[in-house]
C-alpha cells in the first residue's frame, strides 16, 4: 500500500515537471540543411530531351535542343507547303523503314526519356500565336499527338516521337515557334 | 529515450524547489548541474526531417546525421542511375516530397524556411536562376491553388517575403497566411523544391535554413482547416 502510494506520487511529480518544463517543448528550432543543384545539358537532365540523327531536322545547339523545318541544311528557298499538315517522322536523309540496325535507331526526331523519380506524363504545347501549329506525336505508339492524350513515362522509360507541323492560313516566311515539353507527376 | 527525458524533468523540478524554499542569505552560489543533450539524427530530431517514406527521396541526401537536398546527382542514388546529372536547362522544375518535416515536439510551431537564408541571386523572383522551398500535403490552413501539382502547395520562404514571419502578404495575409505553415505535435508536410532555370542557371550549393517557431502560432489558431 505505501509503496503504490509512493509510485503514485513519483508518477504525479512527473506529470507536473512535464507540464511545467515540457520535455518534449521548444520554443524555437533553427536548422541548416545544404541544397546543392546543378542544371544540366537536355542529354542528361532529369527529364532527358536527346536529338536523334544528323540531317539538321533536331540540332544539339549546346545545352539545349532546337529544331528546323524543313531542315538547318535544306536551302532557304525549300519550305513547307501552305495549308498543309507535314509530319516529320525522322531526320532529313534517313528511310521511315529503316534500312539497318543503324537506321532503326534513329528513328524519330527526339527521345524524351524520364530520368526522374516518378512516373510522368509527357506533353508538348505549342507557346507562339502564329499560323503555324507544331505539336509532338508518339512514333511508336500509332501517333498519337502528345497533347490531350500524353505518353506515360515511368522512371527510364523513354518515348520518341515525331513532330507535326500544320500550315492552314500561314503565308511564306520563317516562323521561330516555341514548344514547351511538359512532364507531370502522375500521382 | 524516454527514461532520459524523464530524468532530466526531475532534474529541473528539484532546481525550483531549491529557490523558492531557500531561507538563508548568501552572496554567491555556484552550483553544477549536469545537463545531459541527446543530438539525434534528422529523423528521430523534435523538428524531424524524414525522407524514408518520401516519394522523391533520390534527391535527399542520408548518408549523414543532417538531411541534404541533393540535385546534382553527386550521391549515389537514382538520378545517377539513369544517369542524370542535374535539373533541366531552361525549365520550371517542381520537386515535390523530397523529405517529410515532422513536429515531434509538444506545441504547434510555424514551420518556414528563413527567406534571407536564400542567397539573393538564387531566388525565383529575381531575372536569374531561382530555386524556392515548397511545402504540399499540409495538414493545416485554408489556401488552396488547384492548378497546380500538389494543391496546397506554398513558398517556404512566404515567396522571398523579407518581413516573414513578422509580417505576411500571401496566402491571406497576417494570421491567416501564418496558420498555413503550422505544424502541431505529431503533424508533418511534405518539403519539397521548385527550380527555375528559365532565366538562368546554377551550379553549386547553399544553405538553407529551416525554422520552427513556437512563440508565433497565432492566437487565432484553433486547429485543422482554419
Amino acid at each position: 500500500m505505501r509503496r503504490r502510494t509512493l509510485l503514485a506520487g513519483l508518477g504525479s511529480l512527473v506529470a507536473s515537471g512535464s507540464l511545467a518544463v515540457g520535455t518534449g517543448a521548444f520554443s524555437t528550432t533553427r536548422a541548416e540543411r545544404t541544397v546543392s543543384v546543378s542544371v544540366a545539358d537536355d542529354a542528361s537532365a532529369v527529364l532527358k530531351l536527346e536529338q536523334i540523327g544528323t540531317g539538321g531536322r533536331s540540332i544539339p545547339s549546346g545545352s539545349k535542343v532546337t529544331f528546323s523545318f524543313p531542315g538547318a541544311f535544306a536551302s532557304d528557298d525549300l519550305g513547307l507547303g501552305t495549308d498543309s499538315v507535314y509530319e516529320f517522322d525522322t531526320d532529313s536523309g534517313r528511310s521511315v523503314f529503316g534500312d539497318t540496325n543503324e537506321d532503326e535507331q534513329k528513328l524519330g526526331l527526339l527521345l524524351i526519356k524520364n530520368q526522374g523519380t516518378q512516373k510522368v506524363s509527357v506533353f508538348a504545347r505549342d507557346e507562339s500565336e502564329s499560323a503555324v501549329d507544331i505539336e509532338m506525336y508518339d512514333f511508336d505508339g500509332g501517333k498519337t499527338a502528345l497533347r490531350k492524350d500524353p505518353a506515360t513515362l515511368a522512371p527510364g522509360g523513354e518515348v520518341k516521337v515525331g513532330f507535326r507541323v500544320r500550315t492552314h492560313g500561314a503565308v511564306s516566311g520563317k516562323f521561330k515557334e516555341k514548344l514547351t515539353v511538359v512532364a507531370q507527376a502522375t500521382e | 529515450m524516454q527514461r532520459r527525458k524523464m530524468l532530466a524533468a526531475l532534474g529541473s523540478v528539484a532546481v525550483g524547489g531549491a529557490t523558492a524554499v531557500s531561507t538563508g542569505a548568501f552572496t554567491n552560489v555556484q552550483a553544477q548541474r549536469n545537463v545531459s543533450v541527446n543530438v539525434a539524427d534528422d529523423s528521430d530530431a523534435l523538428l524531424a526531417f524524414d525522407a524514408s517514406s518520401s516519394t522523391n527521396s533520390a534527391y535527399a541526401d542520408t548518408s549523414e546525421n543532417a538531411v541534404a537536398l541533393d540535385l546534382d546527382g553527386s550521391t549515389g542514388d537514382d538520378i545517377t542511375s539513369y544517369n542524370a546529372t542535374g535539373v533541366n536547362t531552361d525549365a520550371l522544375t517542381q520537386i515535390l516530397d523530397i523529405f517529410k518535416v515532422r513536429n515531434q515536439g509538444t506545441q504547434a510551431a510555424v514551420v518556414y524556411v528563413n527567406p534571407s537564408s536564400v542567397p539573393e541571386d538564387q531566388r525565383t523572383q529575381t531575372d536569374g536562376f531561382g530555386i524556392d522551398p515548397q511545402a504540399s500535403n499540409r495538414p493545416n490552413g485554408d489556401f488552396t491553388k488547384e492548378e497546380t501539382v500538389g494543391d496546397d502547395k506554398i513558398s517556404l520562404t512566404h515567396i522571398y517575403d523579407q518581413d516573414f514571419p513578422s509580417s505576411t502578404s500571401y496566402y491571406g495575409g497576417g494570421n491567416d497566411a501564418l496558420e498555413e505553415y503550422v505544424l502541431e505535435p505529431g503533424e508533418s508536410f511534405d518539403f519539397g523544391l521548385y527550380v527555375d532555370t528559365r532565366n538562368g542557371d546554377f551550379d553549386g550549393s547553399f544553405d538553407m535554413e529551416i525554422v520552427a517557431d513556437a512563440t508565433i502560432v497565432p492566437d487565432s489558431y484553433e486547429g485543422e482547416g482554419e
